[in-house]
């Protein structure tokens, strides 16, 4: 009896152990392999020059994303992370330019992304406009703002000091790197270390059971929106330290990127089920594909077109894990079925076990 | 005759059916009953092509049957009425109805939908079934009653030869569920082989011939349908004792007032006005509509109280779910899985969402205090799961309710609000769940419930509040353990609330006329 009980804890443990590769640690072994394979073909792509220039492509894309990573968990959208970025690079651009701040233009930076944030989830929460509805609409606004503050122009001759914050490099990262390692690790404590944390997955998970708790949903809802405001505002100012400039057309289809490599990385739309962590690992998935084309000389338009049907291979793993499933579970009939009949088990309800 | 012959089944390596054999005649009504978790949801979902059969086989008239996917199940002549509703609320009744066939009547040159036909086809087959609905109003727009008969109508369009229900009465009050059994029978006259899954057992031995009893993924007996309901409960439950109603009924000596209501509008002309005693066990009960569901929302925060409400003493407002919280009082919705958990989330995570503060220290939270308050309620609860890290939704439905009073004790509330506290929980789990209400008002905390099962209501309540019309057209006090033994309150108070119906029926009836 002892040794089948054991035996029926291996196969829970190994078919659990399956259901995580097939899970979390899914895309982290693409990641993984897909570096591998690089660095085997082509001797460029692991030179400190590409990983620097890599991650630092990756920066603008993470930063939006993360945030963004919390509006989908309490089950809402946010597109208006592109045309956000690109706004707030205009609007700290325009501030430096004018006061020849460049701390001053930062912060202004940063407050128009927390600004967008507010507007997103008061929309949403106070006036309960669906997110997709609303976020489309200051999508479209932003994008009209940011063209006609500079004419549609780039925004350049910025102060100097902004030339040695493009040019810092710490530990031989560029600077807007560290700012995308500091902002992971502080969201990955918000999420998973919080009161703050549980209740984006309690009101994503079943919003009127939160609700019915005594939390206050639209309160989390709004600052869902208020954390993507945030680290939209970061990634404009990285977009401007960046580039130098400021760019009304930076950060074109940003938004839906951020979606795909939130998707691919394994949160869920439907709600309650995500994290950060899995976010950073479909935006590196997304960045080193990417890289990996341009150094094959594989030209933009046919990357797009590759990304978009990896896009599609990362959503059918679900339709692979159910299929695992299903095969464990015939499995464990099977050797159940034939292990000699129990005795009588006792009728207290603790034998109640399983889906009834 | 449909046949199930030596079927085993498993969810991750733990055996939910073994070696199961059953027959199902046409022209029979077949109870199956068994406790949440004997099995009966994973037979239904293979005998309807919703789960693969992994072992053993099922026969259909001596052939072996193939049910891989819910077409085969049709094909082979099975009809299903889940337990949840799968209509379309914006529908009409015949598009719901005749949503179920692959093609539509065409006419006219082009081919186009003849919606006059479809209507006629589905008035036709609702009055075979002796069904009166008109077949072009909203589904929505349907009492719940209705909608489940629409439902069945639906199944019966494909004309199959064995009909499965699961729970159709579940959340129906008499009236409603006797029309569906009333369809029941009519449909085992004309050939129909009818299996009924039910939790209410005087239902099953009111209509079913024979009753297959299902424990631990085994039948442990097929009785006739005439086995008195004692000897049913015992055989479901094996050695499980069953305890009876509370014992003593002696509220505090010095009575101190936690809840005292006034001025609540609950849908009638009059308001509503009550008050509960630290330590009772209080119980409102009414149909569908009355009123009494109403006032528990309002307690609970889920809509705004309007009206005077003291809560120890001192006069408060409820707007909010947190607001109630922050009084004292958790709620506890009759929709457990919709309204009360997150399906997703653990058995820990869920018990510690009212009480956040308490499990952390300026915002970041103290794993250790909810892995200690989790194991704590699991312990003295026995709540029933492999750790407190498994998601809430594969517990059973008792140890889900138990999940949900945990949460709220947890956060030290005094009043707790619960609507339907054993609705879908099998006999054993109803049972503690009872005892687990009765000793929170034993420790001085006090129970509001809603119930539309008599017998509850007798069973722990101090005094029971009847809604008609938003207000309380009686009040009952249980005194003792022998009057309440004494079946003749079920009875009465069961003739209480029918006698309100009767009352609403005559009243639709004038202002009709």
């Amino acid at each position: 009896m002892a040794s089948s009980v054991e035996g029926k804890k291996r196969r829970g443990l190994s078919g659990r152990f399956a259901e995580h590769l097939l899970d979390a640690a899914f895309v982290p072994l693409v990641v993984v392999a897909l570096v591998t394979y690089l660095s085997i073909a082509n001797p460029v792509f692991l030179t400190p020059g590409n990983v620097s220039n890599l991650l630092a492509q990756t920066v603008i894309l993470a930063l939006a994303a993360f945030g963004a990573t919390f509006v989908v968990i309490v089950k809402e959208i946010d597109l208006s992370v592109g045309a956000g970025t690109a706004f707030v690079s205009v609007v700290a651009a325009s501030v430096m330019l004018a006061t020849d701040s460049v701390p001053l233009g930062l912060l202004v930076g940063i407050l128009a992304g927390l600004s967008i944030g507010a507007v997103n989830g008061l929309l949403v929460s106070a006036l309960e406009v669906p997110s997709f509805i609303a976020t489309l609409a200051i999508l479209v606004i932003l994008r009209g703002v940011a063209l006609a503050l500079t004419s549609g122009g780039v925004i350049s001759g910025l102060p100097p000091e902004l030339g040695t914050l493009s040019d810092l490099s710490i530990l031989g990262l560029p600077g807007i790197v560290w700012l995308m390692l500091v902002t992971f690790v502080a969201l990955l404590v918000l999420e998973r270390q919080t009161t703050f944390g549980v209740r984006v997955f309690a009101v994503g998970g079943n919003a009127e059971a939160a609700r019915l708790s005594g939390i206050r949903s639209n309160r989390v809802r709004f600052l869902a929106f208020m954390i993507s405001g945030l680290t939209m505002g970061l990634a404009g100012l990285a977009l401007t330290i960046r580039v130098n400039s400021g760019q009304p057309n930076g950060a074109q289809l940003l938004e839906l990127y951020a979606v795909a490599a939130i998707v691919m990385g394994g949160t869920s739309l439907a709600g309650g089920r995500g994290s950060v962590a899995r976010t950073l690992f479909g935006v590196l998935l997304i960045a080193i594909l990417q890289n990996g084309l341009t150094l094959a000389s594989v030209t933009y338009d046919i990357q797009q077109a590759i990304i978009g049907v990896v896009f599609i291979l990362a959503a059918s793993v679900e339709f692979v894990r159910r299929i695992v499933r299903r095969r464990e579970r015939a499995r464990a009939l099977g050797s159940l079925s034939n292990a000699p009949p129990a005795e009588p088990t006792p009728a207290t309800p603790s034998a109640e076990v399983g889906p009834g | 005759m449909l046949e199930v012959r030596s079927v085993s089944h498993a969810y991750s390596g733990v055996l939910v059916l073994r070696r199961v054999d059953l027959q199902l005649a046409q022209g029979e009504i077949r109870g199956l009953v068994g406790q949440n978790g004997a099995g009966k949801s994973t037979l239904i979902r293979i005998l309807t092509g919703a789960e693969r059969l992994l072992d053993g086989q099922v026969d259909i008239d001596g052939h072996n049957a193939t049910l891989e996917s819910p077409a085969d199940a049709q094909r082979v002549g099975i009809g299903v009425v889940h337990q949840d509703l799968q209509l379309f609320p914006h529908l009409s009744v015949a598009k719901n109805i005749f949503a179920v066939r692959a093609s539509f009547p065409r006419k006219g040159p082009w081919r186009l939908i003849d919606w006059a036909q479809v209507d006629a086809e589905v008035d036709a087959t609702l009055s075979s079934l002796g069904l009166h609905i008109p077949v072009w109003r909203r589904v929505g727009d349907l009492d719940l009653g209705e909608q489940k008969l629409v439902e069945i109508a639906r199944t019966m369009m494909l004309k199959p030869r064995f009909l499965i229900l699961d729970e159709p009465t579940a959340s129906l009050e008499a009236r409603a569920s006797a029309r569906i059994l009333e369809l029941l029978l009519r449909l085992r006259t004309e050939g129909v082989g009818v299996m009924l899954v039910s939790h209410r057992i005087e239902e099953i031995r009111r209509v079913a011939d024979q009753i297959t009893i299902l424990r631990d993924g085994r039948v442990v007996a097929d009785v006739p349908g005439s086995t008195s309901q004692r000897e049913l409960v015992h055989m479901m439950l094996g050695e499980h004792m069953i305890a009876g109603v509370s014992p003593d009924r002696a509220l505090m000596d010095v009575p101190s007032t936690a809840v005292s209501v006034s001025g609540v509008r609950a849908g009638g002309n009059e308001p509503v006005a009550f008050e509960v005693s630290r330590g009772e066990i209080f119980g409102l009960t009414g149909l569908v509509g009355s009123g009494a569901e109403r006032v528990m929302r309002m307690l609970g925060g889920a809509q705004p109280l309007i009206g005077k409400l003291d809560v120890f003493g001192e006069r408060a407002a409820i707007g909010s779910p947190a607001d109630a919280a922050s009084l004292g009082i958790g709620y506890i919705p009759e929709d457990r899985k919709r309204e009360g958990l997150v399906p997703g989330m653990s058995v820990a995570a869920n018990i510690s969402l009212a009480s956040l503060r308490q499990v952390s220290r300026s915002g970041f939270m103290r794993a250790g205090r909810v892995r200690d308050r989790a194991e704590h309620y699991r312990k003295t609860f026995s709540i029933k799961c492999r750790d407190i890290n498994v998601p809430v939704r594969t517990l059973s439905g008792g140890n889900q309710q138990k999940v949900l009073i945990a949460k709220w004790l947890s956060a030290g509330v005094r009043i707790l609000v619960v609507a339907e506290p054993t609705h879908g929980v099998d006999v054993g789990g109803k049972v503690q769940i009872h005892d687990l209400l009765r000793d929170f008002a034993a420790a001085g905390g006090t129970v509001i419930l809603s119930s539309c099962e008599a017998e509850e209501l007798v069973g722990i309540c101090h005094r029971v509040a009847v809604f008609r019309l938003g207000r309380i057209v009686s009040l009952i006090s249980v005194s003792s353990a022998a009057e309440a033994t004494d079946s003749g309150l079920v009875g009465r108070l069961e003739d209480i609330i029918e006698a309100t119906h009767e009352a609403d029926a005559t009243r639709e009836a004038l202002e009709i006329g």
